[in-house]
C-alpha cells in the first residue's frame, strides 16, 4: 500500500501534539480492562 | 462498553486500515480483535486519505487512543517514544493548571471573602453618615 496522508499523520508528531497523558492512560485502560474481561469470560467458557 | 467508546473504535478501526500492513502486525493480535468486534457498525466513519489526520473532524478519544498505540507499538526508537511522552505530561500540566486556575477553591474563597469584606465596607460606611447625621441634627435641634 502506498504511503498516504494519513500515514504521514501517524509517523508525525502534529496529530499528537494537544494529547494528554491522562487520556493516553485512559485509552490503555478501558482496552486491558476490556481485554481482562473477554479473557475471564473465555476461562468461563474452558 | 459505551456507544460513544464503540464509536471511538469504529474511528480508529477505519484509520488502521488505511494504514501499510505493518502498521497492523505492530499491534497485538487481541487488541485489533476488541477494536473489531466491540467497534458500532453502524457508525459512517468518513475518513480521508488524501487529508492529514490532523486536519479532519477526529474525536479527540480517537487521537488519544492512535497516540496510544503509537508509543506503545509503532514508535521507531526510545527517543520517539520519550519525546512523545514528554509531550503528553507538558500538555497534561498545562490542562491541570488550566483546571486550577478554573476552578481554585482558594479562588473561591478569596471571591467570597472579598464580598464580605465588600459589604462590611458599606456598612461602615452607612454606619458613619448616620452618626454624622444624628450629630447634625442635635446640633440643629439644639439651636
Amino acid at each position: 500500500m502506498e504511503k498516504n496522508k494519513i500515514q504521514e499523520s501517524i509517523e508525525g508528531q502534529k496529530l499528537f501534539s494537544k494529547v494528554t497523558k491522562s487520556s493516553v492512560d485512559k485509552a490503555r485502560n478501558v482496552i486491558q480492562q476490556y481485554s481482562n474481561k473477554r479473557q475471564e469470560k473465555e476461562g468461563e467458557y474452558k | 462498553m459505551s456507544e460513544y467508546t464503540k464509536r471511538v473504535y469504529s474511528e480508529t478501526f477505519a484509520i488502521l486500515q488505511l494504514l501499510q500492513e505493518e502498521f497492523m502486525n505492530k499491534i497485538p493480535e487481541n487488541l485489533i480483535e476488541i477494536l473489531k468486534t466491540e467497534k458500532d457498525d453502524n457508525y459512517i466513519v468518513n475518513i480521508n486519505p488524501n487529508i492529514p489526520l490532523e486536519e479532519q473532524d477526529l474525536d479527540p478519544d480517537t487521537i488519544s487512543l492512535l497516540a496510544m498505540l503509537k508509543v506503545d507499538y509503532w514508535c521507531e526508537d526510545e527517543n520517539e517514544k520519550n519525546e512523545l511522552l514528554e509531550i503528553f505530561n507538558k500538555n497534561e500540566e498545562e490542562e491541570q493548571e488550566n483546571l486550577r486556575e478554573q476552578y481554585n477553591p482558594d479562588d473561591l474563597f478569596k471571591e467570597k471573602t472579598s464580598k464580605i469584606e465588600d459589604e462590611q465596607l458599606i456598612q461602615y460606611k452607612e454606619s458613619g453618615i448616620k452618626k454624622f447625621l444624628n450629630k447634625l441634627f442635635s446640633f440643629i435641634s439644639r439651636k
